[in-house]
């Protein structure tokens, strides 16, 4: 108490001597949300009791110098339509000081950090897909030296927002990163072609015991190191971690350890870019409270490893999630600009992109199991072990040209395969197979308009009476799921602050003739500066939505969307 | 800025005027429940029947003990969904008699992927009233309700979640055995092999006053087991024991029937009485023409608070 | 436990006393920075390379361009691209440079140098995977550009991209330059 007065005497006094000092830096941003909804029932919408929803934040930074502090506001009167149901009321969500200068940076309050690669420890918010878990408690970075870095957490982490105030997990995590950069830390190495970086960390959490049959290991922890090397063109980059037993609701309360392992290699040069990626994932689903489910009190961030597609039949219809229980996951991604001035390249270069991701299920080998004995381990498995069954294939290339100053065309194709049974995303069994094809042209005008039109046609291949997958256009034979789907997108620029866009999405190929439906969506927004206001009407089929991996199920809905976004 | 600004709040005010207003025609809500019994399913007089058959509750004690029930959402073609069901059935076989389970086949949007029928889970587990209250739990924010598996014992709340995971039940389930006993409850039940009805008859005594005019009763009509594929970890095990089915609420409706003073007697107690046609058991492969079977059947009757929702009693009744 | 906090709560205190302190003994030295206009947030990034960088010493003459993009963001690589072929005529006669930060996370941060180097970029390319630059700027999503002027102070930021957005951000460095 005797402090807080000599502080604030201190300030008082500071603040009449400073005069024209610098008061420190303001930042931040708001968002805010809010739909009205109408009942639909073509397509199975349906209208909430309140009618209206509403989801808006606000985050206000304030540093002054090397101090640092800020909060966030958020308010959900309710949650808008889709987004998970542990959102609710209005109030502080976030909140942290700290100071940071080169050497130390240390954060008391709520924070967001990652250790490498993320597969120990990955603290982040996603907004729009309703993720945070955030930790609360206190973070340190030190860089003692050039090249070299120590970070150290410790925290609750949050679970759910419930009645405006912030619900932790019950457990706590703790986690130590250390990374040396040889090359940046020896002087004598500055100059050597290669490069290496080594990191290791180790990271723990604590959740009490609650079950009344088994002992369940109160401390988790989880370990591991990663190498990053260059040389010249060529970067080959390799992280591995190992998990000690967690049983858990996600993996049925075995004991077994599980690991993490990725790998990636690549090559570029100007105008070529080429990726090989390799995982193994095996029991690494790895929560702060051992019984939670879905996209909740997460520690770590375990990525599908597949392209991000932006194409809205292709991303949101049968997207891949994440196995969090294991899976063996390959790509290669390549994109080579053909050069300007050649034959086929025209005037500005083309551009093509050809990526390929596949999916397996791990062996699980229990030859050497007794399920009666006391280890609770259920099943030996190795890195890379592969069984036959498939979770997931993507092939797909995109051409990109512009033919002159005022027109491009980009031609996109994927094929792509999806395990229903395993990454259920609908009512069907068995695998969905399916072709898209897409054509995106852009327009510019001469009075500073510009108008940019998608075609989009999405093929699934239909089954015999047997259940196989056979072609897409033979008679007689089942259609799988909703069928076959087209999507045309027009969106108009008028000038630097006005746009409209217009969507028609239908599903042409119901094997229901009645549902056949056009799901139409027309958008207005107006930017300016840093704010950007936008309207938009009509229907939206259900889907997914889903970022890194995560997925979370929309349903359709109709009416109106109204969003308002400013940062300062 | 400004006009940006000025259009924005007038067209959200326009807004908030058209949807502010709900018109409501009749100001009392219709009941859909059937107050009168339908006398049919008695195969003779209903004179003969209201002189010997209804029960004469003093002959019958009310256990002292608070039972449980654990309401466990699953789904047939949900992979995580067996360890609950086996947790909760194991809670039950450690104290048959005080521990009771109903499986209700719901998400919380009612009807999902891991509730559909399709050519390797053909079976269809889900009812209008199980789907209802999964939607209503998974509308409700903050319930807990996420996703399959997931479960409430007595709708006790752990923290503000009326839903918890499996793991969560064990401790839930030693606090509500463990709690005073605020309602008791006592039931009777005539079946009738040959009209395959029945009639049951409740008896609630509510020992803390405090609970008196908020009160509803619910009866489950569960099917105790039956043999159907069921996705276990991502495989397909087509002869997996589903058990407790919740088949439908006796009631009818959602929220089943309010104890208002038009139930009780000069005692101070509620009688409750109802009657139900047995409905035909689940077949495997999903068709339609199950076989009508009583003793595959059971029904737990529970007493709950209409604003917590929590189930402060509830007993089972073997329909025999 | 509650112990471990009240003393990190009154180390956090002393510090602050002593920046107060500090404060007071400089505040006769510092006139000249603007209350009103917002400086660069300093966040310590890794570019393509895995080089440390603090984006308060970025070490450029001349204004600067901050780019938010990702490479599933289509009108952040519109933008980008467009820009590309501008660049050179930019940088000869403005000597502005072009950082490009993605936010791409861990799922498509190994895309960035493909991309990057499949199409020729010539920007400087920052890797912010967990979003702490995105979340000290204030973006709320991408594409979003800022234009820093040579003291570090944020004088011009954009959400959205139109094509001929280009041309408005290029008007913009003209008027930094010619002051």
């Amino acid at each position: 108490m005797k402090k807080l007065v000599f502080l604030t005497l201190l300030c008082g006094s500071t603040f009449t001597s400073l005069g024209q000092l610098d008061r420190g830096n303001f930042s931040g941003n708001m968002e805010t949300t809010f739909q009205y909804l109408n009942e639909d029932s073509l397509i199975g919408a349906t209208q909430p009791p309140s009618k209206g929803l509403l989801n808006s934040y606000m985050n206000v930074f304030y540093t002054h110098g090397n101090f640092k502090a800020g909060a966030r506001f958020e308010s959900y009167l309710p949650r808008i339509q889709g987004y998970p149901n542990s959102f609710d009321g209005t109030g502080i969500g976030m909140r942290y000081v700290g100071y940071a200068n080169d050497f130390i940076d240390v954060t008391l309050g709520n924070f967001y950090e990652q250790f490498g690669s993320g597969l120990s420890l990955r603290i982040y918010e996603d907004r729009a897909l309703g993720f945070d878990n955030m930790l609360d408690g206190v973070k340190i970075k030190l860089r003692p030296y050039k090249g070299i870095a120590f970070k150290g957490v410790y925290g609750n982490q949050r679970l759910a927002f419930a009645g405006g105030k912030v619900v932790n997990s019950g457990g706590i995590v703790r986690g130590f990163d250390g990374e040396v950069h040889f090359n940046e830390t020896f002087e004598k190495l500055a100059d050597k072609k290669l490069d290496v970086t080594i990191g290791g960390s180790f990271v723990s959490k604590y959740q009490a015991n609650d079950d009344p049959e088994l002992i369940l290991p109160e401390n988790v922890g989880v370990y591991g190191g990663r190498i990053l090397m260059r040389y010249q063109r060529f970067t080959l980059e390799g992280e591995y971690v190992q998990k000690g037993q967690d049983p858990s609701q996600d993996n049925g309360k075995n004991f077994n350890p599980g690991f993490a392992t990725i790998i990636n290699a690549g090559y570029s040069q100007k105008g070529l870019g080429i990726l090989l990626s390799a995982k193994s994932v095996d029991n690494m689903s790895y929560r702060s409270d051992r019984n939670q489910q879905l996209q909740n009190a997460l520690i770590n961030y375990l990525p599908s490893m597949n392209k991000t597609h932006t194409y809205n039949l292709v991303s949101s219809l049968y997207p891949y999630a994440t196995q969090p229980i294991g899976e063996i996951a390959f790509q290669a991604d390549v994109l080579y600009t053909i050069p300007k001035g050649t034959a086929v390249g025209g005037k500005y270069g083309t551009t093509i992109g050809v990526n390929y991701s596949t999916a397996y299920r791990p062996m699980r080998h229990t030859s050497t199991i007794n399920p009666l004995d006391s280890s609770g381990v259920t099943y030996t498995t190795k890195p890379f072990d592969m069984s036959d069954s498939l979770y997931w294939r993507d092939f797909n290339f995109n051409i990109s040209k512009k033919f002159t100053k005022k027109f491009n065309m980009i031609l996109s194709y994927y094929n792509m395969t999806l395990n229903n049974d395993v990454a259920t995303v609908t009512k069907e069994t068995g695998d969905i197979k399916f072709q898209t094809v897409v054509l995106e042209a852009g327009f510019k005008f001469k009075n500073k308009s510009s108008l940019r039109t998608e075609v989009q046609l999405m093929f699934v291949k239909k089954r015999d009476s047997l259940g196989q997958n056979v072609g897409f256009f033979e008679r007689g034979t089942k259609v799988v799921d909703n069928g076959d789907w087209a999507t045309v997108v027009l969106e108009y620029t008028i000038n630097s602050n006005w746009f409209i866009s217009v969507m028609d999405q239908y599903n042409y190929g119901n094997k229901d003739s009645g549902k056949r439906a056009h799901h139409p969506y027309a958008s207005i927004g107006y930017i300016r500066g840093a704010t950007r206001v936008t309207a938009n009407y009509g229907r939206q089929r259900a889907g997914l939505f889903c970022v890194g991996g995560i997925c979370r199920p929309v349903p359709a809905s109709n009416g109106l969307t109204l969003s308002v976004t400013h940062s300062f | 800025m400004k006009k940006i600004f000025l259009n924005f709040v007038s067209a959200s005010a326009l807004i908030i005027t058209l949807f502010s207003c709900d018109k409501v025609e009749n100001i009392y809500p219709t009941s859909t429940f059937q107050t009168d019994l339908d006398t049919t399913f008695y195969p003779g007089n209903w004179s003969d029947y209201l002189a010997n058959e209804v029960p004469d509750f003093g002959t019958i004690t009310a256990s002292s003990d608070r039972n449980v029930i654990i309401e466990d959402f699953t789904g047939h073609n949900c992979s995580n969904c067996p360890q609950a069901a086996t947790t909760a059935h194991n809670l039950h076989e450690g104290n048959p008699d005080r521990v009771f389970v109903a499986s209700i086949h719901a998400s919380p949007q009612g009807m999902s992927a891991f509730q559909a029928t399709n050519n390797t889970y053909k079976t269809d587990f889900t009812n209008s009233v199980g789907l209802e209250t999964g939607i209503y739990f998974g509308n409700l924010a903050n319930s807990g309700f996420a996703g399959n598996p997931s479960g409430s014992v007595n709708r006790v709340k752990a923290g503000t979640a009326t839903f918890y995971p499996a793991g969560a039940w064990s401790t839930k389930v030693s606090e509500v055995l463990a709690s005073t006993l605020k309602v008791a409850m006592k039931s009777h039940l005539n079946y009738y092999e040959v009209t395959q009805g029945a009639y049951l008859h409740t008896e609630v005594e509510v020992l803390d006053n405090s609970l008196e005019g908020n009160l509803g009763m619910i009866v489950y009509l569960l099917e105790d087991s039956l043999v159907a594929s069921q996705n276990v970890s991502s495989l397909h095990v087509p002869d997996y024991v589903h058990r407790d089915i919740h088949r439908k609420n006796i009631s009818g409706q959602i929220w089943g029937r309010t104890l208002t003073p038009e139930f009780k007697d000069e005692n101070g107690k509620y009688y409750l009485d109802y009657s139900f046609a047995i409905p035909a058991q689940l077949t495997a492969d999903g068709t339609a023409t199950g076989v009508i079977n009583a003793e595959n059947m059971h029904l737990l009757i529970y007493v709950y608070d209409k604003t917590t929702h929590e189930i402060y009693q509830v007993i089972k009744q073997k329909i025999e | 436990m509650t112990n471990k906090i009240q003393i990190t709560m009154k180390n956090i205190l002393t510090l602050v006393l002593a920046f107060t302190t500090v404060f007071t003994s400089f505040s006769q030295e510092d006139h000249n920075s603007n209350m009103s206009v917002k400086q660069l947030p300093s966040v310590v990034l890794k570019d393509m390379e895995g080089n440390t960088i603090n984006t308060a010493e970025l070490g450029f003459d001349g204004p600067i361009v901050i780019s938010f993009w990702a490479t599933w963001c289509s009108p952040c690589k519109r933008e980008l691209n467009t820009i590309h072929d501008l660049y050179t005529d930019w940088q000869e006669e403005t000597g502005v440079n072009l950082v490009a930060v993605s936010i791409d996370d861990e799922k498509t941060r190994n895309s960035v140098p493909v991309y990057v180097n499949g199409k020729g970029w010539e920007y400087l390319v920052l890797m912010d995977p967990n979003g702490d630059f995105k979340r000290a700027m204030g973006v709320n999503n991408v594409p979003h550009t800022f234009l820093i002027d040579t003291n570090g102070n944020i004088v011009y930021s954009h959400n959205n991209y139109a094509p001929g957005d280009e041309d408005h951000l290029y008007e913009e460095i003209q008027k930094l330059v010619k002051k």
